[in-house]
């Protein structure tokens, strides 16, 4: 079933800066849904639209299989997680766990399991006699997902939750989000602009820029098929390697000596190649020769850049490569690892499409 | 302090040392300068008045101990003008925090135009205390001003409200509600301004009503600029002087003859100096006193973030 349903949705401020442009997507119940995209893509916007915060200019909202678009706040059955986590700063944990309840006429008692259960549930036990400044950051985050728990609303909307977290904390908070939604089977509509997140956490990613959809679906489908320039550039770390191409007969250059059969188009193609599917040629035919321009080695990776036409290339490669600067070392790149892209649009030329008519319903 | 200390430990040997305590003092030396002379010269002098009779200029006399306060405190006439000054400040504070309080609330709301009346709102602020006493002893004269027009309006009596001792004291407590407004109710937006719109958002979606969110959200988190707008209130308040001197000069009947007022007529028509500063003392500690209770019953309800 649909828990939420947008469809040609639109929202502008003043009725002409336009934030959102047609949007369309649905998502399914107990779904981790990810909206990602770079800061001022519409993506708090729309997830405020979702929470009944901001109006909609046009298009429709449907929650729960009802018209959500006039409803109120607290009619659509949600619960929100603020970026800076909303937490009052008068109350101790306890009063911000239960804060509102009353208003859906729980008894007493009932108040009091809740807040117990999902204080046991994240580990805040001890603290529930605290204030939220007593407490460190990864306790508060904790402290406004037991909110969200105890409200024990079936959707819950979370705006940018581990922005404000250090690195270490986020990884293990990340998890920590992914296994709660899962064990409680809640809906989860997740806005993030750290595209590591909308890939670990994620069981389907909506990219989002400039207020218009880029692509939807499943992580690994993004990554391995992204739909235009955008996303195979937004999705990924290192990011997919971009150059142009010309056109040499029946067959695409991309550098000197690297040619690849040219997919079945008249208009200037781009081609791009993911940093892991840059290898390094010891024994076969390398695909054309790079001078190092910088190394990084990481312990667990090795991070090697050079100029492909002028643009900056990363390979990624396992283990740990010592190459000296200004070296000339082979390049290899299957063919088939090899994206192509529009360059007029932007969008991907299908060699590969994506599966036609997988939805969340079919992978679940 | 850190870098002081992480001099002197990086020179142990230094030949002279500059004491901490008389480096710091020399850091604080203008405002010592200053406050000495303006304020703690002048209290100790007033204090050191209190105990004396003295001569038209000014000039400690004759040492009397503590008889001016026995007198003070036994006199009716000064009994009344602490009950005029007491009377006052519930007058004015209370209803002037009020005031602001809602004006600010209103300013609040995202509403077009709001710019132009935050700016009215606080337009007294820029007003001098002799100007707007002016104004309203036009809108009090009893032949021309617009309050009894407004009654006569209504269909209500006419007032002799300043000329009348059961009103004057109300009649003066108006224009000063209405001349603080501007200043309390800029701090209180300010106040309002600092609390985080999630917080309301948060109780938005929860469904808590709008009164929940004032007293449950809005109150508590402001109760910080609250608590400074209600001292400052209540000290100029005690302090009151300009509108009682251009509007009533503390008349009828003495009924608006506030502490201060009554200081200055003292030291400067009865050239009786030596009351006057034992009444300039008991003010001081009466405003002290007031204080103190203000920020101990204060303690457990202000919630600093």
């Amino acid at each position: 079933m649909k828990a939420i349903d947008v469809s040609n949705l639109n929202k502008a401020y003043r009725g002409e800066d336009m934030v959102l442009e047609d949007v369309s997507f649905d998502v399914q119940q107990g779904e981790f849904f990810v909206i990602v995209g770079p800061s001022g893509c519409g993506k708090s916007t729309l997830l405020r639209i979702i929470a009944g915060l901001e109006e909609i200019s046009a298009g429709t909202l449907y929650m729960n299989g009802e018209e959500a678009g006039s409803k109120r706040p607290n009619e659509r059955q949600i619960s929100m997680v603020f970026q800076n986590y909303a937490l009052f700063p008068h109350l101790s944990v306890r009063e911000n766990i239960l804060f509102g309840l009353h208003v859906k006429k729980i008894a007493k008692q009932q108040q009091q399991e809740r807040c117990l259960e999902a204080a046991h549930l994240l580990g805040l036990d001890e603290l529930l006699d605290r204030k939220p400044r007593e407490l460190s950051g990864g306790q508060r985050q904790r402290v406004a997902l037991g909110r969200a728990i105890a409200s024990e609303a079936p959707i819950c909307l979370m705006d940018e939750p581990l922005s404000n977290l250090d690195a270490k904390l986020r990884t293990k908070m990340r998890a920590e989000v992914r296994q709660l939604q899962r064990r409680l089977g809640m809906t989860m509509v997740y806005v993030t602009h750290d595209q590591v997140e909308a890939m670990t956490m994620a069981d389907r990613i909506m990219v989002l820029n400039e207020g218009s959809i880029q692509q939807i679906g499943r992580p690994l489908d993004v990554y391995n098929y992204p739909q235009n320039l955008f996303v195979a550039t937004f999705i990924g770390s290192p990011p997919m390697n971009i150059t142009k191409t010309t056109r040499k007969g029946r067959r695409l250059q991309l550098t000197d000596g690297w040619t690849a059969a040219a997919p079945d188009l008249t208009e200037d193609v781009y081609a791009g190649v993911r940093p892991e599917h840059l290898t390094y040629a010891a024994d076969a035919p390398p695909s054309f020769f790079a001078t190092v321009e910088h190394l990084e080695i990481l312990g667990t990776e090795t991070l090697l850049m050079f100029r492909m036409n002028g643009e900056l290339w990363i390979a990624k490669w396992p283990g740990q490569w010592d190459f000296r600067e200004g070296q000339n070392i082979p390049l290899k790149v299957a063919d088939d690892h090899i994206h192509f892209f529009n360059a007029a649009t932007g969008e991907r030329i299908g060699s590969r499409p994506l599966p036609a008519g997988l939805t969340m319903e079919a992978a679940l | 302090m850190i870098a002081v200390k992480d001099r002197l430990r990086a020179e142990p040997k230094s030949r002279w040392r500059f004491p901490v305590t008389l480096e710091g003092m020399l850091y604080l030396l203008p405002s010592i300068v200053l406050f000495a002379v303006f304020l703690f010269y002048p209290m100790f002098k007033t204090i050191y008045l209190s105990l004396f009779l003295t001569d038209a200029q000014g000039n400690a006399q004759i040492f009397v101990g503590l008889e001016h306060y026995s007198q003070l405190l036994s006199s009716p006439s000064f009994r009344a003008s602490l009950k005029a000054t007491v009377l006052f400040v519930l007058y004015t504070v209370p209803a002037g925090v009020i005031l602001a309080l809602g004006l600010a609330l209103l300013a609040n709301q995202k509403l077009k135009g709001i710019g132009f009346f935050r700016t009215l709102f606080s337009s007294t602020m820029g007003m001098s205390v002799a100007a707007s006493s002016v104004i309203w002893l036009f809108i009090y004269n009893p032949a021309i001003g617009i309050a009894n027009t407004i009654m006569t309006t209504l269909g209500l009596q006419e007032m002799q409200w300043l000329l009348n001792p059961d009103t004057a004291l109300i009649s003066v407590a108006i224009p000063t509600i209405w001349m603080n407004t501007g200043f309390s109710f800029l701090i209180l937006l300010g106040g309002l301004h600092n609390i985080d719109a999630s917080l309301y958002e948060s109780g938005k979606i929860a469904g808590v009503s709008d009164f929940y969110s004032l007293r449950k959200i809005t109150l508590p988190l402001l109760s910080p600029t609250l608590l400074f707008i209600v001292t400052v209130s209540l000290i100029n308040s005690f302090q009151t002087f300009g509108q009682i001197d251009i509007l009533t000069k503390g008349g009828p009947m003495e009924s608006t003859n506030v502490i201060v007022y009554s200081i200055f007529k003292d030291a400067f028509v009865n050239f009786n100096i030596g009351s006057a500063s034992a009444q300039a003392v008991l003010l001081f500690a009466f405003i002290l006193i007031v204080t103190i209770l203000q920020f101990k019953w204060s303690e457990k309800k202000v919630h600093y973030q």
